[in-house]
């Protein structure tokens, strides 16, 4: 034992000792060369549930509708790396809770130069998924019944399934048919995943337009404080009014909310008039000749934004707060 | 058990050597823990300082600084018409120069949906490049999605190919350190260098485009294509960054193509009702005041942009593009 170590260790410990100067030296010159130009992390969707819709190595697990087949292998984006895809939109998706987003470009296999490109944005939940898919509907929408979210436009399906915020986008001007043929088979691969937003039906339907909701995931009207609000627009003769209102944890929250954004708007211009009878509680602020009421009713914070018909404004939000008061948790 | 057995010597040679063992374990936890950076590699890695680049002036001094503007659906004939009021392609390019055509091609997407530089345009500006007499025109872009994707699906590729011209796609070898001096933002920052050594000329073609974070994407915000590394941190500070490479980036001429504008979901779009026919091209060698002249497109002005009036500020242009007379065709009237 004492010969071996006076034999052959000091060769082996030189050795060992001569591995690590060459790893540490070769890491060493391996980080002076660094090329940020190369840098783009790429981390694993560490503590996300896993559903079929969000684990596919090569492919999206999507049926594919005959004649369809994959153009492009799947790309997948997290947080770090969505820029790369979306670039400067990118803060509209991670400011609502983004988690992950695959896409893949498939194409006919009778018509290569008819292909489109599958956008599927894991939002976390379903509260986030609406918010950006109200903050990019577009003006000539024409809902589909795909989900209880969804709309087309010429050349394209966006909607809400479950979590997920799916955009569909034809390479031409119109849509294939096959498209509607894909977005089916996606939202049957996870069948029963449409879940209720209740804000939704506290809204009151009369004069509301079709289809105009949004979901403001934070900073909402410019106060740091508000999030997850809902809005709706209305459309009345003497103009639009847009209603707001946001379900907070208890009353006490909704209430405070409340006053600190009628002291936001106070210290911003806003000067207090005196609300119409039948809404107890409401602050009413007029700022740049718009009017602003706003009222807690249990736990919903709501009222109406930057409206310029007074009357119309106090109409939609007596409705508003007369749907709160009876239906509101 | 063993140890129990051993002799005083062996003991202490034992003890000796845990201790040297466990000097050395502390020893490397420490350095590893004082070369520990939590925020990664900045972007002053890469070359050291004094290796660092500048740019050329592509501008020509003798072209002064005009823009023209053409109404019109036919987005070849426009730009003809607006290079001829500029006083032909000839003013601009002349016999063995070799030119870099700066495009949009930062999106995997077809020309239908106006998120990338039309390829007709690219076609036609390299056509007039080497009728003028370029001995050389490449074209190029770093592009947000997969580059060859890109230059494939937004048909630029083929346009360059058509044309005669060189395709060049972004790899590592082509970047290289470069700083803005006087800059805040872009030092010692990896840009698309290798297409721009060698060439005396530079145009930049562009859609007019929204934009999620600076409010509109045009040939200024193009410029953002030469720059490799992690450029999205640049996102938090988008105006001075443009304002920095409006700075940086002198071109011969620049192409604003307004005959579809991206209104709205900008930069990216997705659906045709995003954009909006405004037929309308620019073309000038101020590109602060064709960017000014490009945001009315948007229903925007220089205030909206605060960009275009850092821009203005730092001595990139003006953004009062009347005050350069704007030369004005209507090719349907």
């Amino acid at each position: 034992m004492k010969k071996m170590q006076h034999g052959r260790e000091p060769y082996i410990s030189a050795s060992v000792l001569l591995v690590l100067l060459l790893i540490a030296g070769g890491t060493a010159v391996k980080q002076a060369r660094f090329d940020p130009s190369l840098f783009a992390p790429t981390s694993p969707e560490e503590g996300l549930p896993q559903s079929p819709l969000s684990s596919a190595p090569r492919d999206l697990p999507v049926p594919l509708p005959d004649g369809l087949v994959p153009m492009s292998p799947v790309e997948t984006f997290t947080p770090e790396t969505l820029s790369e895809k979306i670039n400067g939109k990118a803060e509209l998706y991670l400011s609502a809770g983004f988690r992950s987003l695959r896409s893949q470009r498939f194409m006919e296999k009778e018509r290569s130069e008819s292909w489109m490109e599958l956008y599927l944005y894991d939002m976390g939940d379903l509260r986030n998924a609406f918010a950006v898919f109200t903050a990019q509907r577009r003006e000539d929408a024409r809902e589909v019944p795909l989900t209880p979210f969804a709309y087309e436009t010429a050349n394209a399906l966006f909607f809400v399934h479950g979590r997920h915020y799916v955009e569909i986008v034809s390479a031409a001007e119109e849509s294939p048919a096959v498209m509607a043929a894909l977005a089916e088979g996606l939202v049957r691969q996870e069948p029963g995943r449409e879940e209720t937003l209740p804000e939704l039906a506290l809204f009151p339907s009369e004069h509301r337009v079709e289809g105009s909701w949004v979901l403001l995931a934070e900073n909402v009207f410019g106060f740091e404080f508000m999030n997850r609000t809902f809005t709706a627009e209305y459309e009345l003769p003497e103009g639009r009014i847009t209603a707001f209102l946001s379900l907070r944890r208890d009353p006490e929250e909704a209430r405070q909310l409340a006053d600190g954004y009628v002291r936001f708007l106070l210290e911003n211009g806003g000067k207090a008039v005196e609300c119409a009878d039948g809404l107890p509680g409401a602050h009413c602020i007029t700022i740049l000749d718009t009017l602003e009421m706003v009222f807690s009713s249990g736990r919903a914070l709501a009222g109406v934004h930057q409206a310029e018909a007074f009357a119309s404004a106090t109409r939609v939000a007596r409705s508003l707060y007369e749907r709160i008061a009876g239906e509101a948790p | 058990m063993e140890s129990a057995d051993l002799p005083g010597e062996d003991r202490r040679e034992f003890l000796r050597r845990l201790a040297g063992t466990g000097a050395v374990v502390l020893g490397t936890g420490l350095l590893g823990y004082g070369l520990y950076d939590p925020e990664g590699p900045g972007p002053t890695q890469g070359n050291p300082p004094e290796e660092s680049l500048t740019l050329p002036n592509y501008t020509m001094p003798e072209a002064g600084r005009r823009i023209s503007i053409v109404y019109g659906e036919d987005r070849i004939r426009a730009l003809q018409t607006a290079v001829t009021a500029l006083g032909g392609i000839e003013a601009f390019i002349k016999k063995g120069d070799r030119v870099l055509i700066k495009v949009n091609a930062a999106f995997a997407m077809p020309p239908v949906l106006g998120a990338t530089t039309h390829p007709d345009l690219v076609r036609e500006t390299a056509r007039l490049c080497l009728q003028a007499g370029a001995s050389y025109v490449a074209v190029t872009d770093n592009p947000i999605n997969d580059p060859s994707s890109c230059f494939a699906l937004t048909g630029i590729g083929e346009a360059v190919r058509s044309a005669g011209a060189q395709l060049i796609l972004p790899r590592e070898k082509l970047f290289s350190s470069a700083t803005l001096p006087g800059g805040s933002l872009i030092r010692n920052w990896p840009l698309l260098y290798e297409p721009l050594r060698g060439v005396n000329k530079l145009i930049g073609i562009t859609p007019v485009k929204d934009h999620h974070r600076s409010g509109a994407s045009m040939v200024l915000k193009n410029w953002y294509g030469f720059l490799g590394g992690r450029r999205n941190v640049f996102h938090q500070n988008i105006h001075e960054l443009i304002k920095e490479l409006a700075l940086l980036i002198r071109p011969t001429l620049v192409v604003l193509d307004g005959t579809t504008t991206m209104m709205t979901n900008g930069p990216t779009g997705g659906s045709l009702s995003d954009l909006k026919r405004t037929h309308t091209l620019i073309a000038g060698t101020d590109p602060v005041a064709v960017d000014a002249f490009g945001a009315t497109l948007l229903g925007r002005s220089p205030r909206d942009l605060p960009f275009l009036l850092k821009a203005e500020a730092a001595g990139a242009g003006t953004v009062d593009f009347e005050s350069l007379q704007p030369l004005r065709t209507n090719l349907s009237g």
